[in-house]
């Protein structure tokens, strides 16, 4: 092996221990009490909001995404470089502060009085949640579907546009299809930075009142068990997360295996 | 019947047009270097981008109407095959988009598939299929609907030679087949002479000459034509004339040319001439570098430069 190929290998052995050391040795730690974290109804509660939260700003990213990815790749215009800065905001824009700009844009101005008039509760309601963790979450879909389409070939539509097709149905019918596989790569990707946020959730919806129960979301679960009762507490349900959101990850992994070897 | 007047289009920086043509339902081929406009006028005629002026065809103006409304089939470069459909989806597409029954869609596609040989191909998707079969597919798909007009952009440029011979004939016979006119980019000369009853040249968005494919190749009357069609330019006493390599006669006349090169070709040794500062190619069996030559041009063709 030469000298370059050698380094390279090197330094992503050790980008790879850096990686996966820290969450197999939290999944070791709380292996033993796994079952005992599975059965604590509360914590259960707070998996199955955060899978809520997640899935509908998963949506939300790929139904606003799609579209958004779509004028990023094919149109040029006036003010693009603009927009496509935009569209990277949430990413350098710090999760608490997104917090705080759901809370005034949607409680304190804005859209607050109105949403407020129809009864839509923002602060520590599911809304709230859902707007804060799209906001962070979009980026990944719009990036990700966008990067699909301006790899595929502009001549598929065309070909679609003069055999008959309008210009909705050549979208539907040859670039959707072309794209699917970033579909579901950037649902994904949403969807797992939605599971894994806290910091937004803080100050939007520490918990959520559904009924006469408060719900923790999951991350915000595992901080409070790590500041009320310590560590190995907080491991244990570090490591069921952790678990659960790898295994739709692999889910995820050979669906689009399973997607790709269709189209292929 | 198409006829474009005062075709202009933007993109970008370039500018197409403006243009006026008229092709019966016959063959033409547009010629031109790269960056002359010819894809560029392509869409304009499919209506794949904005354009001013009129697109008519079979004496109905379609200028204003979108690309799905035209009933012009465009084949782009990279025959665009739906790569998630069989060939057969690929074929019916247009006609599923025109809402034809199934039992007429599946006549129509089995009866095209047949007409250009690819009906145990049916089956396959793109990704199966060689260069030439991919166009054949691509012509199928263009043709099933019954377009008015036929767009090929390049046709030819991804197939290995032998199968560009093979596909010739059927490119050829298209226009008198389905009497249809088909427009044909290419900037490939050979192809052009083989394909074109009618030859349209362009240059900087703008067709600076069109005419009988014949008469262009013979006596082009542009330089960018000349160029194209394989003549080289030489300025005499400031006019531009045109002259292949074997019409440079050695020996006798007044031009005097010193031999930088010579090189073998299939027609013998090339030998590349240094006439005041311009160099031309000529057949000159003895000539060696740094020997002075005096030439004749004996079938010099006058061009506009």
């Amino acid at each position: 092996m030469d000298l370059f190929k050698a380094s390279v290998f090197s330094l992503l052995g050790v980008l790879l221990l850096f990686f996966l050391y820290p969450p197999l040795l939290l999944i070791y730690l709380g292996w033993g009490s796994l079952a005992a974290a599975l059965s604590t109804g509360p914590f259960l509660q707070s998996l199955g909001l955060t899978v809520l939260i997640s899935t509908a700003a998963s949506l939300t990213a790929v139904i606003l995404g799609i579209p958004a990815a779509y004028v990023l790749a094919r149109y040029e215009f006036k003010l693009k470089e603009l927009v496509d800065v935009a569209m990277d905001i949430p990413i350098v824009v710090p999760h608490t502060v997104v917090g705080l700009m759901v809370v005034l844009a949607f409680v304190a101005y804005g859209l607050g009085p109105s949403l407020n008039a129809l009864g839509i509760k923002i602060v520590d309601a599911l809304p709230g949640a859902v707007i804060a963790v799209s906001y962070l979450s979009a980026t990944y879909a719009v990036r990700t579907v966008e990067s699909a389409i301006r790899l595929l070939d502009p001549e598929l539509e065309n070909a679609a546009r003069t055999l008959g097709a309008g210009p909705f149905r050549a979208f539907l019918s040859v670039v959707l299809p072309n794209i699917k596989s970033a579909v579901i790569n950037g649902a994904v990707l949403s969807w797992a930075r939605s599971v894994s946020e806290a910091g937004a959730l803080l100050v939007v919806a520490y918990y959520i009142v559904v009924g006469n129960t408060s719900i923790y979301p999951a991350s915000i679960y595992i901080y409070q068990a790590y500041i009320g009762l310590g560590l190995d507490e907080a491991v244990r349900f570090s490591a069921a997360l952790v678990l659960f959101v790898l295994g739709v990850f692999l889910a995820y992994r050979l669906a689009v295996r399973y997607v790709g070897a269709e189209g292929s | 019947m198409l006829e474009l007047r005062g075709v202009k289009a933007k993109l970008g920086g370039f500018q197409l047009g403006p243009i006026d043509l008229m092709v019966e339902d016959s063959y033409l081929v547009v010629m031109g270097p790269n960056g002359a406009g010819k894809t560029t006028l392509l869409k304009a005629i499919a209506g794949l981008l904005r354009a001013e002026g009129s697109v008519v065809l079979d004496g109905l103006d379609v200028s204003r109407l979108p690309p799905e409304r035209r009933n012009v089939a465009y084949v782009p470069q990279t025959y665009a095959l739906f790569d998630h459909m069989t060939v057969y989806a690929n074929i019916e597409f247009g006609l599923r988009m025109r809402g034809v029954p199934r039992e007429e869609r599946r006549k129509a596609v089995v009866e095209i598939a047949e007409r250009l040989a690819i009906k145990e191909l049916l089956q396959r998707t793109p990704r199966q299929l060689s260069g030439g079969q991919r166009q054949s597919v691509a012509l199928a798909r263009a043709l099933v609907v019954r377009p008015r007009l036929l767009l090929l952009d390049e046709p030819m440029a991804g197939l290995d030679p032998d199968i560009k011979e093979a596909a010739l004939p059927l490119l050829r016979g298209l226009s008198q087949e389905f009497g249809i006119p088909v427009v044909h980019v290419t900037h490939d000369r050979d192809e052009a002479y083989s394909l074109g009853d009618l030859v349209a040249v362009m240059h900087g968005g703008k067709i600076v000459e069109v005419g009988d494919a014949e008469e262009v190749f013979a006596r082009p009357r542009h330089a960018v034509t000349a160029r194209l069609v394989g003549f080289q330019i030489i300025k005499l006493e400031g006019r531009c004339f045109g002259i292949r390599a074997e019409d440079v006669v050695v020996g006798s006349g007044g031009i005097r040319g010193r031999v930088v090169q010579t090189m073998r070709s299939a027609g013998g040794v090339k030998t590349l001439l240094d006439i005041d500062g311009q160099r031309i190619w000529a057949y000159i069996g003895s000539a060696r570098p740094g020997d002075d030559v005096e030439i004749e041009l004996s079938r010099p063709v006058p061009l506009d430069c």
